[in-house]
């Protein structure tokens, strides 16, 4: 009996140890002063500790010259600052930052400023580094800063003696978009969603943090959005350029080798492909873009460039699950054809696809990623894309089930279009067995 | 020689103390990535085996001179022991030891137990206790009750939010939004309402909500502190999780609807004063409520629904994107333990960050601040733009259940929304509800075993069980060889380690094997229990390797006395006997079957209570983070689901503690003890090697995993678990001892364990 009650004893002292070492904060940590340099003069210094970080002013350059970022090395060539070791961060230092260069029992470390030679790049276009949503890698974006130098070429500059970033951003919107913030000097950004998504998830303002937004710009294996932020001379031509060159209406942007294979040859009958898909059969796109200067007619007051010419439909082939079959995908594909042959896209749409998606959810959902180009997808239930935000219609009726739904991928204003109609009776009694 | 075995068990014992901690040694040192944790695992295991040699030793020890083999043992023990500077003294005082004292030790012997006579069952111990607990659940229950309603002086009840509830009271829109629910579903909900709050006197109304994979009852305590200062409060189940059948996390995780209905509906909330609205959220629930907060502002502070937020342990930009667009008071809380912190350490996402955004970004406009000032309130609090931020010395899951963190929400509404209830913020009464809940869930259990121990003695049970003799006698009684000490520790220490070292790598693969599942926007019918996919997967594969262990180093065993050590002693193939259904009485087949119904009365036992408890005292049994409450049909089926596969886990342990541990000749404490502590030491030390690597560097050691997965919340979940598996065995003997099977008491805990795993946690089932 004695035991166990001391062995009790011994368990809520621990316990209540426990308890006591969790309210107290002094035992673990341990400061670190952290001086900060700028130019030669001590500007002051921050604490930190494994608990807190501390925020670091941006720090003004004496020659007017860019904060690149703080350092922990003493020394480096002023004129080759590309390889100085920054910390990560340049508005906030942390403990793991800093740690290792504690010296002594000082507790202490010094952080030096790293300035730029350059007072600001002539242009900075910003990239969404998240290829799953963006449909954009290095391999894009290296081609078109190609074409970008040729182009510039041809209006006169020299691209060799300018100042030019393509920068990647990684994260989802709302880190990307306060990053972005933070660097200050992106010009354009392309990859990116709908203004709704700037505003929204981003948290801008439109107007104040970007000028304009505009969809169907296809620089990788997506139509996406390009957004224009500085408003230099500079930055309207090469955004004018951006949708001239890739948005819809304009020659295939993506190489023929670079378009995900994942689509089944037997989605695309041959009778499908029209000649329409040849470049000169676009007269838009017959117009240099050099030859318009942006400022006289602005690409996100021409909506048929929103667009990229192709429809995908998407729809799930497991029809146990999602009660469609082939007939009834046949009275629906008549009836999109007849839709856009006699709408305002008519001359829009080259290409209509309906294509038949089997497996599990998983499956399709990567499947769907992988192909990049559905626009709408119909009979899921369950159906999410990392990154992508989707409009849904939900509780349709379709063969025999009635919890059917209608995603919106994209956001090209065919598939805005297609998806209104699907929100009608007539849509919607097509999908029911009769 | 009495003073020399004396010294040479105390250096023994000492040898044991140091290799534990030279294990937790190994354990820090692994946390912080420093790679002599090797070293410090060897010296621990060399401790520990020159325990055993020690012991060994002794207990051979005929003269107080040790000749032979066993002097050149005992001189390589002492000079090993080197790294057991305490053992090391006492074996060099114990050399220094060459004259007999004439006393000697008989190591080993027991006084015979006497046969306790048998009792009628009506007047047995277990009957007693069978009453005795049974009356203390009704009776904890009942004083839970009491400080729930803070001495009746609330009116706790429960109701389901459904779609025509949403549907009938959305004629009047909020700011011109519409809050209907998109399916046929619902939203389980708690409602206090103090006895003060009247049509005449209105009541301020406070909204909680609980975070991923939290039921509204984690909560209580907020709505309990706050109900009895004079407010409103409504808790619910977000989707997915506890009594709500929605699936969704769409409205704010079902914060909206409630509000828009709570908001419009002018029959049934009369003592609700709709000008002072406010809401407060932990975790995922308080990124809710920031939703819910903007979504619902309107043009200025008039005008917004939700007079007040308290956003808790939620810092992430999409979150902070929605400051601006508050138009009430709010205040941030973000624990200064925080171990989710560890994913905003950029100038974008940091604590200080949203912080400074949080006191900036206010009604639409700008302030300047550069710093923030912990606990100190900016802004004018008339004008809905004030803002106070918190940091509590506590962590993320223990945030919600600290003192000072519940106690800166009560006065934060308190003052907010004009309530001045008059009692201090650390006045808190809700521990005693929480102990009460506690205390009713042991006696539930204490209630369970006591139902076995009466129901044995039944004739119709009694006759599955073989005579007590047979199953505990132990042929070998008295001394063990080195050999298998070896052995027994290794296999313990082994199973420990792969235990501690394999949860977070199956936590990942759990990812990737049901990924549906562990999508919170995917629902599926296959293990939709995203979190507790984890613990499937580790109880499997560790069940497993527990049985493939146990067999395994039996077999060794067993070769090795005969062909090694020549033994003629016969071996102890009798510690099979627990696993075989016993003739007993009847046929093999007969006695399965009232094994598994006894072990089925075991559950229904539990759940009844669980159930009763609930309907006559709306208390489930509960100690913060461990809780048994009634589950709806999503999770009974879910619970099914699981229950198979994580058997495998409990029988495997049932065996281990009952035909190995329990076969040591040790007395029953200690068999528990160790058995509670080879269950549940793996699981420790994952704690210890994320909480020293948490501790030193600012960043958990578990908290991204393989490709970038986030599996901090797993070990969130480790909290709860370490004590079920610590308790586990010592219930699981328990249960052996009564029934003489290993069955019994392994499916009859799983299924009550795994019922309130599943009770607590999240599942993704498209039921309705």
């Amino acid at each position: 009996m004695r035991r166990n009650i001391t062995a009790l004893m011994i368990v809520i002292l621990v316990i209540l140890l426990a308890f006591a070492g969790c309210s107290r904060k002094v035992v673990a940590e341990k400061d670190i002063q952290v001086a900060l340099e700028v130019e030669g003069t001590l500007k002051g210094s921050v604490t930190v500790n494994e608990f807190n970080n501390a925020i670091l002013e941006e720090p003004v350059s004496a020659e007017g010259r860019p904060f690149k970022g703080w350092t922990l090395q003493e020394s480096w060539d002023e004129s080759d600052t590309d390889n100085v070791k920054y910390i990560p961060n340049r508005g906030l230092v942390r403990y793991n930052d800093v740690k290792d260069s504690v010296k002594g029992d000082s507790r202490s470390v010094v952080l030096r400023a790293v300035f730029g030679a350059a007072a600001r790049k002539d242009l900075v276009i910003a990239w969404y580094n998240k290829e799953s949503t963006s449909g954009l890698n290095q391999g894009h974006m290296d081609a078109f800063l190609e074409k970008l130098q040729a182009y510039l070429r041809s209006e006169g500059n020299d691209p060799d003696k300018m100042s030019i970033a393509i920068r990647g951003y990684e994260g989802g919107v709302a880190d990307t978009c306060a990053a972005i913030s933070k660097d200050g000097d992106v010009d354009i950004m392309v990859g990116w969603s709908s203004t709704g998504n700037l505003t929204g998830t981003g948290g801008w303002t439109e107007g104040k943090d970007f000028l304009e937004n505009v969809g169907g710009v296809t620089i990788g294996a997506k139509a996406r959005y390009t957004a224009r932020i500085s408003d230099t001379d500079l930055s309207k031509k090469v955004y004018a350029w951006i949708q001239n060159e890739f948005g819809a209406g304009a020659p295939a942007a993506t190489p023929a080798a670079e378009t995900p294979a994942a689509a089944p040859a037997a989605e695309t009958p041959a009778a499908e492909a029209p000649a329409a898909e040849t470049p000169s059969a676009t007269p838009a796109a017959e117009t240099p873009a050099v030859e318009t200067p942006a400022a006289e007619a602005p690409a996100a007051e021409a909506p048929a460039a929103q667009s990229d010419g192709k429809l995908v439909i998407g729809w799930y082939a497991k029809s146990a699950t999602s009660g469609l079959n082939e007939t009834i995908i046949a009275r629906f594909e008549e009836a999109v054809r007849a839709l856009i042959a006699s709408g305002e896209y008519k001359d829009t749409v080259r290409e209509i696809v309906i294509r038949p998606y089997d497996g599990n959810v998983a499956d399709v959902q990567t499947a769907v990623l992988a192909n990049g180009d559905v626009d709408v997808m119909v009979g899921m239930k369950a159906f999410t894309l990392e990154g992508i935000e989707m409009e849904v219609q939900q509780n349709i009726a379709m063969g025999e089930k009635t919890d059917r739904r209608i995603h919106r991928i994209s956001d090209d204003p065919v598939a805005v279009y297609v998806f209104e109609w699907l929100k009608t009776e007539d849509a919607r009694k097509l999908f029911v067995t009769n | 020689m009495y003073k020399k075995n004396k010294l040479m068990k105390a250096a023994a014992i000492c040898s044991y103390v140091c290799s534990a901690l030279w294990m937790i040694a190994a354990g820090c040192a692994y946390g912080l990535s420093c790679k002599c944790y090797w070293l410090y695992l060897v010296l621990s295991l060399a401790s520990l085996y020159n325990g055993f040699v020690i012991t060994s030793v002794r207990e051979k020890m005929t003269d107080v001179i040790l000749a032979g083999k066993e002097k050149t043992k005992y001189l390589v023990c002492t000079v090993i022991s080197v790294i057991d500077l305490p053992a090391f003294i006492l074996n060099l005082v114990a050399w220094s030891v060459k004259t007999d004292d004439g006393t000697h030790l008989v190591v080993g012997e027991k006084a015979p137990v006497a046969e306790a006579a048998e009792v009628p069952v009506l007047k047995s111990r277990a009957f007693k206790v069978l009453i005795i607990s049974l009356a203390l659940v009704f009776a904890f229950g009942f004083i839970g009750k009491c400080f729930e309603t803070a001495g009746f002086k609330v009116k706790v009840s429960d109701f389901s939010l459904t779609q025509a509830m949403t549907r009938s009271y959305n004629n009047g829109e909020i700011n011109g939004k519409k809050y209907v629910l998109g399916k046929d579903t619902s939203y389980s909900v708690t409602m206090y309402v103090p006895k003060t709050a009247t049509e005449a006197n209105p009541a301020p109304v406070v909204f909680v909500l609980p975070g991923f994979t939290r039921t509204k009852a984690t909560m209580s305590q907020y709505c309990i502190e706050l109900a009895r200062r004079g407010f409103v409060v409504f808790c619910h189940d977000p989707g997915g999780q506890g009594g709500t059948t929605e699936t969704s996390t769409s409205g704010a995780n079902g914060v909206e609807y409630l509000v828009q209905y709570v908001y419009n509906n002018t029959d049934d909330f009369k003592f609700c004063d709709k000008n002072r609205f406010g809401a407060v959220g932990h975790s995922a629930g308080g990124g809710n409520v920031c939703t819910l907060a903007s979504d619902m502002a309107g043009t200025g502070y008039d005008t917004s629904v939700i007079k007040a937020v308290y956003i808790s342990g939620y810092i992430k930009v999409s979150s902070a994107n929605k400051y601006t667009r508050l138009r009430c008071n709010a205040a941030l809380s973000y624990a200064y333990y925080d171990e989710g912190a560890f994913r905003y350490q950029s100038d974008t996402s940091s604590l200080e960050v949203i912080g400074l955004r949080f006191l900036n970004e206010v009604n639409g406009g700008t302030n300047d601040y550069d710093q923030i000032i912990y606990d100190y309130g900016y802004g004018d609090m008339e004008a809905g733009t004030y803002r106070v931020i918190h940091r509590e010395n506590i962590n993320h899951c223990f945030e919600m259940y600290d003192r000072t963190s519940i106690g800166n929400t009560i006065e934060f509404f308190d003052v907010m929304l004009g309530n001045n209830s008059g009692l201090d913020a650390g006045n808190q009464i809700w521990f005693f509800k929480e102990l009460s809940n506690g205390l009713a869930l042991a006696s539930a259990f204490m209630f369970v075993i006591a139902l076995v121990s009466v129901l044995v003695k039944t004739p119709f049970f009694a006759s599955m069980k073989r005579s007590q003799a047979k199953v505990i006698a132990v042929p070998r009684a008295g001394e063990r060889s080195v050999t298998h000490k070896v052995i027994f520790w290794s296999s313990i220490i082994l199973t420990a380690i792969i235990a501690c070292l394999d949860y977070i790598p199956l936590a990942n693969l759990s990812i990737k094997i049901f990924p549906t599942g562990n999508s919170s926007s995917v629902y599926t019918y296959v293990f939709p229990a995203r979190m507790i996919n984890a613990i499937l997967m580790w109880a499997a594969i560790n069940g497993a390797i527990g049985l493939v262990v146990f067999f395994g180093t039996t077999l060794f065993e067993a070769a090795f006395d005969k062909f090694v050590r020549k033994t003629t002693e016969p071996f102890d193939w009798g510690k099979f006997k627990g696993i075989k259904i016993c003739k007993g009485e009847g046929n093999v087949l007969v006695n399965t079957l009232k094994a598994l119904l006894l072990s089925l009365v075991m559950f229904c036992s539990f759940y009844l209570l669980v159930f009763i408890s609930y309907s006559l005292f709306h208390q489930d049994f509960r100690f913060m983070m461990i809780s048994a409450a009634p589950i709806n049909a999503r999770m009974f089926v879910t619970a099914i689901e699981y229950i198979p596969i994580i058997f495998i886990f409990y029988f495997s342990n049932s065996v281990r503690v009952n035909c190995s541990i329990g076969r040591e000749n040790w007395s029953e404490w200690k068999v528990q003890l160790v058995g509670a502590l080879a269950n549940s030491i793996g699981l420790g030390f994952i704690l210890l090697i994320n909480y020293v690597c948490y501790f030193s560097t600012g960043a958990p050691f578990y908290g991204y995993w393989g490709n970038g997965t986030e599996v901090w919340l797993y070990i969130n979940m480790v909290f709860a678990l370490v004590v079920m598996m610590f308790i586990l065995p010592i219930f699981n003997r328990i249960i052996y001892n009564r029934t003489g099977n290993v069955w019994t008491g392994a499916l009859g805990w799983c299924m009550i364990f795994i019922m309130m795993t599943i009770s607590a946690s999240v599942s993704y089932i498209p039921m309705y």
